[in-house]
């Protein structure tokens, strides 16, 4: 579907059609989720956050002026809330790591061998261990396909410190998993 | 900038495709042309390619109809929402429509209303104030004991005046000088005046009256050259004891109440 039909699938929704904003849930729910977990790294909280972000897109619909794309605007109320979390999370720490990788559980639902896992797993904990706005561009540039323009919207930042924080990220995570070299084919 | 740092931050969009041909052809010059940048982007770029093989998407793990119920989840979500939204809302329209069915009744019902917050709101202010107005009292007091003391000064005055009076030689009459005596009945005549205002007793407001009748006769009239005046003034001190009931009176009064029987059987004297 085109732009100008997001437009009007859009407006449709503001004037409270509710099949039209089950469009937009359909369209973008994926990606949502996608990007949830890129920050949360579960399953759990992901599905939490990507249902709430389309709970508050219904709400402020009206107010939604179109200045960006549906999709930027979505995925920010998305990385907001997910960093929200996150922050609850640290000051909660009412998880125990044990718990934290039970809930880590992509090799859970889709069974893997062990040195697949053990090589996602290590990603996965590199990933986690940059600082939060490298994390967030490379969460966003890598490993959901966005823009850098897309991404320095969503981020309020310039296209330039997008690319300098994926770079950097990029460099931090290669040194941690350095043993990806030998794995590659 | 350094030129190898530069080159470098552009891996990741010359990997991606998503660089002007320039840049692209910038990169691919100084890659021929310097080992250590070189061996930098291949183990970029074998990060690059693993990190995607390996990090899957973690949607393609769920179901069809995991996602289907995402859907519907989100539905209820927003439904709750509004039902809490239309509930609230039902609630104000449940009054107006009250207000609209039964006027007589509902106007009833809010003027009641009414009353009764308005009667708590004066009792909550009464509870407020302070108890009785225990400030004014003294002063209160103090006027009413201002009176007696005023009563007690006139009587002792008037004592004083018809006790000179009575002492006074009458052969000396006319040679004595009596201004001072006159002087005084003219003041104790308008302080008279005030007492008699004042809520004080009715026996002692009717020995005022006598002492005014003497004291008025006393200023006004020339003693000096009139002798009968002098005795006229004498002997109705006698005939109405007033000397006795003053005494007494005087003696009582002082801040308590005027000593009525003392009173009564000075007249029942006369």
């Amino acid at each position: 579907m085109n732009a100008p039909d997001e437009h009007e699938i859009i407006l449709r929704a503001r004037q409270g059609d509710h099949g039209a904003f089950r469009i937009l849930v359909e369209r973008y729910m994926k990606h949502a989720y996608n990007i949830a977990y890129g920050f949360v790294n579960n399953h759990i909280d992901a599905h939490d956050i990507a249902q709430e972000s389309f709970v508050k897109v219904y709400q402020s619909l009206n107010g939604f002026r179109g200045d960006s794309n549906f999709n930027t605007w979505l995925y920010r109320i998305v990385a907001n809330l997910s960093l929200n979390r996150l922050r609850q999370k640290k000051v909660n720490r009412s998880l125990s790591i044990d718990t934290m990788n039970e809930m880590m559980l992509p090799c859970a639902v889709m069974p893997d061998d062990g040195s697949r896992s053990e090589i996602r797993n290590s990603l996965e904990r590199a990933l986690h261990e940059l600082p939060t706005l490298q994390r967030a561009v490379v969460i966003l540039r890598h490993f959901n396909g966005l823009s850098t323009k897309e991404v320095s919207k969503i981020l309020h930042c310039s296209e330039g410190t997008v690319k300098t924080h994926l770079h950097r990220g990029l460099k931090k995570m290669k040194e941690k998993v350095s043993f990806l070299k030998d794995e590659v084919v | 900038m350094n030129i190898h740092k530069n080159i470098q931050l552009k891996f990741y969009d010359y990997l991606t495709s998503d660089i002007s041909e320039i840049e692209r052809v910038e990169i691919e010059q100084h890659l021929s042309s310097c080992p250590l940048c070189s061996q930098e982007y291949q183990e970029f770029k074998t990060f690059f390619e693993s990190s995607k093989i390996y990090c899957k998407n973690p949607t393609e793990e769920l179901s069809d109809e995991y996602w289907m119920n995402f859907i519907d989840n989100v539905d209820n979500r927003i439904n709750s929402l509004t039902k809490y939204k239309i509930t609230r809302k039902s609630w104000l329209q449940s009054i107006f429509t009250l207000f609209r069915l039964y006027p007589k009744m509902s106007f009833a019902l809010g003027v009641s209303f009414l009353i009764i917050i308005s009667t708590v709101l004066i009792l909550s202010i009464r509870k407020n104030e302070p108890a009785q107005t225990v400030e004014n009292l003294p002063a209160m007091v103090s006027s009413h004991v201002n009176v007696d003391e005023r009563v007690g000064q006139y009587l002792k005055k008037s004592k004083v005046l018809l006790v000179s009076l009575s002492n006074m030689e009458s052969d000396n009459t006319l040679t004595d000088n009596l201004s001072t005596e006159q002087t005084i009945s003219r003041q104790l005549v308008n302080e008279a005046e005030f007492l008699k205002m004042q809520p004080i007793d009715f026996q002692a407001k009717r020995l005022i009256r006598d002492l005014v009748k003497i004291q008025e006769q006393l200023a006004t009239t020339d003693i000096q050259n009139s002798e009968t005046a002098f005795h006229s003034i004498r002997r109705r001190i006698y005939e109405n004891n007033l000397l006795f009931k003053v005494r007494m009176a005087e003696s009582i009064y002082g801040g308590v109440k005027f000593a009525s029987t003392s009173m009564q059987r000075g007249g029942d004297d006369k």
